[in-house]
């Protein structure tokens, strides 16, 4: 089995963005447009988080980013009354547009508030509509949605695959965060393979949960603490 | 022409009997004015709340047309207006069935008059309320994606989601709500179409009176059924504010995830539905001058029971925010205080003043009591209440454990359209209900006449009987074919001599048929017509465990079937299925009871009587005998 799993090295991040907009592009995210976004109504699947240590002069800026944790026990998941997400066999908390019906508990009761709500039909400034991934769909208004670990990519590179009759190879897989982090603070990977960069990740001892108290278990890990590699 | 009828029988009324209760036609005159021409007030009425009903549903539609963003709603804040008016219409259905039931459980009779008049209150605030959850929708055209709907979609709702939970329990509500006000409606109805022509209205009430007569046997049945569906429906409407408070209290939420949510939103409930059947109270009494029913004693006693409510609604306030604050979590530090002193404390502090100091102010004293008060201290509590719903569901959104998104909610014109258009929708619904029917029961207050008079009447049974009575026992010619004869008795203590005469003719007891406006007590009736119902809560039973078995059936069998995981619970969890299991059971012994008394009662198609000849003398408030024929 798989289990996707995503370890970010806060150390290295230097808050670029550049994950952002790649997100949005990868997954045609329509840009919210300034009014909606001072109402609070930015659709990031992906954002960054800033967090002051310590004291001055010593003091210094960490950021995170934070998406969707694809908790193993998601809080998100047993409150649609629809199946509209839920968890599949390779760990992933899945999405499925068609069946959501905008209820948005789901977003209520995510803790870490990574659930992004389509207000109004989407709209693309021009050119933007021309660059839509086609592997991607555009969500309607009234649905909820949120990262998926670029679950095209994980289709497509098992396809790939499977078509050279080959086991994925580790890395082979990137979200679209991944891929475009310069300082290539996000790593990607199966969980369940004990070799993966990701799953040393996760066994560095550097590796902590966000809000771990509650039990979520997430799949994503935030690395920070020694200097970085 | 009932008027005239009414009248005769007053006269008519007998010397003899011991002392008659005020005559019911008094009540009658009064009750069915609104149902007869056009009265300016009633329409008046209807027209202003048809108004903000049509701009509430203009405004649900731009926001259909334009998506949900048309809201002040965001991202943290994903829940404002619309499900504090959820939680608060959902409440305000709490006063009429669970206050009905209680009083018919208990047999208080100073429920007669207002039981009718609440448990309309219900049925019209959840019809209110139950829009709510659909307007909130973002795509409100596929609500029913969220019900059990067998088709080749490969859709089947999560029950393990309280949203499922609530469908099961408001629609269980809605339907048992709407029997418990029909059932007792049928003999008025009945009463309406004797006295009515051929018109739309008589059809109407043709049609909904399931041809009842008002022999003894039906109302045994009806007033058996009534009495197990009261008990039914008491622990479903505990159960309804139940889940929609675990609605919030199943989610990890900072001051959502709290174990007395439950119970502090079912006293909540009965609190606002008190408080709204106050102002139904106050307002019908003036309007439909109905003040020697509704009296100044009635009134008394529910602002009794209202300041208990204010106590406990008190106490639960208390309680919570004092856990919360000696607990000092980390995570509700930021809701609490902004409750209590930060953004939210205006709010917060009008709804301490609006639900308990206003309350304890004006309730302990004799005048507090008076309608007029009562209603105003009515008002102020559902003020406070929908605040209470509010600062249940804004704050908490606004203040997400991460603290990097942090909430900034204001409601939109469309949301403030359609808050102030669900009044209006629930008026229109209400003001259609006061044309159509009587609000107070008729035949229920007929009845506490009758069981006062039967009081006085049982030291002095044996009253004169007069010779015509005997005569009319003797000499009715009775045929052996199926014709039957009607008698109508004047007066209720010629009724037993009737009935021995005949009993004496050698008359089986299922050819002599008592009808009357309201159920006759026993002393009346010899064997005639004292067909004893078997007892209707073995039904209600049975009824109740096919409907445990089919939800637990429905729950686990499609939940195997469509085997998706969610939150690493098992695909068949427990704990979800016993909630629908709970509803299960009610809905089948609410189906199973109603249809007893249905099938009882012979009110099903195929099994119904015949129209009596001299119904309109029932209608009227006497009784006929109606003697059949030897060769059936």
């Amino acid at each position: 089995m798989t289990h996707w799993g995503m370890a970010i090295d806060v150390d290295r991040c230097t808050g670029c963005e550049a994950c952002v907009v790649a997100c949005h592009a990868e997954n045609n995210i329509a840009p919210a447009g300034p009014e909606e976004a001072a109402d609070g109504r930015v659709r990031h699947w992906l954002r960054i988080e800033r967090e002051y240590v310590g004291e001055f002069p010593d003091a210094r800026v960490l950021f995170r980013p934070v998406l969707c944790q694809h908790c193993e026990e998601a809080p998100c998941e047993p409150v649609c009354p629809t199946y509209a997400t839920y968890h599949n066999e390779e760990g992933l908390n899945a999405m499925v547009y068609g069946r959501c019906v905008g209820t948005r508990y789901c977003a209520n009761n995510c803790p870490y508030t990574v659930r992004v709500f389509n207000w109004f039909e989407p709209e693309w400034p021009q050119p933007l509509e021309r660059q839509h991934n086609p592997d991607v769909t555009v969500r309607q208004s009234g649905v909820m949605e949120k990262c998926t670990f670029c679950v095209q990519r994980i289709q497509q590179g098992k396809r790939a695959a499977r078509a050279e009759d080959r086991e994925l190879r580790d890395g082979e897989i990137q979200p679209a965060c991944a891929q475009s982090c310069p300082t290539r603070a996000i790593v990607f990977g199966d969980l369940d393979d004990p070799h993966s960069e990701v799953s040393q990740a996760f066994e560095s001892g550097r590796a902590e949960v966000l809000l771990e108290d509650l039990g979520t278990r997430p799949s994503v890990v935030y690395l920070r603490g020694e200097e970085p590699r | 022409m009932s008027d005239a009828v009414a009248a005769s029988a007053t006269t008519a009324a007998p010397a003899t009997g011991p002392a008659p209760a005020p005559p019911p036609e008094g009540l009658e005159q009064v009750l069915l004015r609104p149902l007869r021409g056009v009265r300016w007030p009633l329409l008046l009425g209807s027209i202003v709340t048809g108004i903000l009903t049509v701009v509430m549903f203009a405004a649900w539609g731009v926001q259909i047309r334009d998506g949900l963003g048309v809201s002040g709603l965001n991202r943290p804040v994903f829940w404002g207006f619309y499900i504090t008016n959820f939680v608060f219409w959902i409440g305000i259905s709490h006063a009429g069935t669970l206050i009905s039931a209680i009083l018919r459980v208990t047999q208080a009779e100073w429920r007669r008059p207002i039981t009718r008049l609440a448990e309309a209150v219900t049925v019209f605030a959840i019809a209110v309320g139950g829009l709510f959850p659909i307007i909130h929708l973002g795509r409100p055209l596929v609500f029913w994606y969220m019900l059990p709907l067998p088709g080749q979609r490969g859709l089947w709702p999560n029950f393990r989601s309280p949203l499922a939970w609530d469908v099961a329990a408001i629609s269980t509500y809605l339907l048992g709500s709407l029997l418990y006000l029909f059932l007792p409606l049928i003999p008025d109805l009945a009463a309406l179409r004797d006295r009515s022509g051929p018109g739309l209205r008589g059809r109407l009430y043709r049609l909904l009176a399931l041809g009842w007569r008002g022999t003894q046997t039906q109302w045994h049945v009806l007033e058996a059924g009534i009495r197990t569906l009261a008990v039914v429906i008491i622990p479903v409407a505990i159960s309804v504010h139940t889940i929609v408070s675990w609605d919030f209290a199943m989610s990890q939420q900072p001051m959502w995830h709290s174990t007395i949510f439950g119970p502090y939103f079912v006293v909540g409930a009965i609190y606002s539905g008190i408080a709204v059947l106050m102002i139904a109270m106050a307002v019908l009494r003036v309007a439909f001058g109905l003040r020697q029913w509704l009296d100044d004693r009635t009134f008394s006693h529910l602002g009794l029971l209202f300041v208990a409510m204010t106590m406990l609604w008190g106490y639960f306030t208390w309680a919570e925010h004092l856990t919360v604050w000696y607990g000092n979590h980390v995570d509700e530090h930021d809701v609490f205080w902004a409750r209590v002193v930060g953004e939210f404390s205006g709010p917060f502090w009008t709804m301490v003043v609006c639900c308990f100091v206003v309350p304890i102010a004006v309730l302990p004293w004799r005048w507090g009591r008076r309608p007029l008060p009562l209603g105003l201290v009515g008002a102020s509590v559902l003020v406070g209440m929908w605040l209470e719903r509010f600062l249940i569901v804004v704050p908490t959104l606004s203040f997400p454990r991460l603290g990097f998104t942090v909430g900034d909610y204001s409601a939109s014109g469309i949301e403030w359209a359609i808050l102030i258009g669900a009044f209006g929708l629930f008026g229109f619904l209400y003001f259609g209900f006061l044309q159509l029917v009587p609000i107070v029961s008729l035949w229920e207050v007929r009845e506490g006449e009758l069981v006062a008079r039967e009081r006085l009447a049982s030291a002095s049974a044996a009253s004169a009987v007069s010779a015509e009575t005997v005569s009319a026992a003797s000499t009715i010619e009775i045929g052996d074919t199926d014709e039957a004869v009607e008698l109508v008795v004047d007066d209720l203590e010629q009724l037993p001599p009737l009935l021995r005469g005949l009993e004496e003719r050698g008359l089986a007891p299922r050819q002599v048929e008592v009808a009357s406006a309201a159920p006759l007590p026993a002393r009346l009736l010899a064997s005639a017509g004292g067909h004893p119902a078997r007892r209707p809560w073995l039904v209600a039973i049975a009824g109740g465990l096919s409907g445990c078995a089919a939800a637990v059936g429905l729950a686990t069998l499609t939940a195997l079937d469509y085997p998706l995981v969610t939150g690493g619970m098992p695909i068949v969890a427990a704990p979800p299925t016993g909630v629908l299991a709970f509803e299960g059971t009610a809905l089948g012994a609410i189906f199973a009871t109603v249809g007893w008394v249905l099938w009882r009662a012979r009110l099903v198609p195929g099994r119904r009587l015949e129209p009596l000849r001299e119904g309109e003398q029932v209608a009227a408030g006497r009784v006929v005998v109606r003697v059949r024929g030897t060769a059936s």
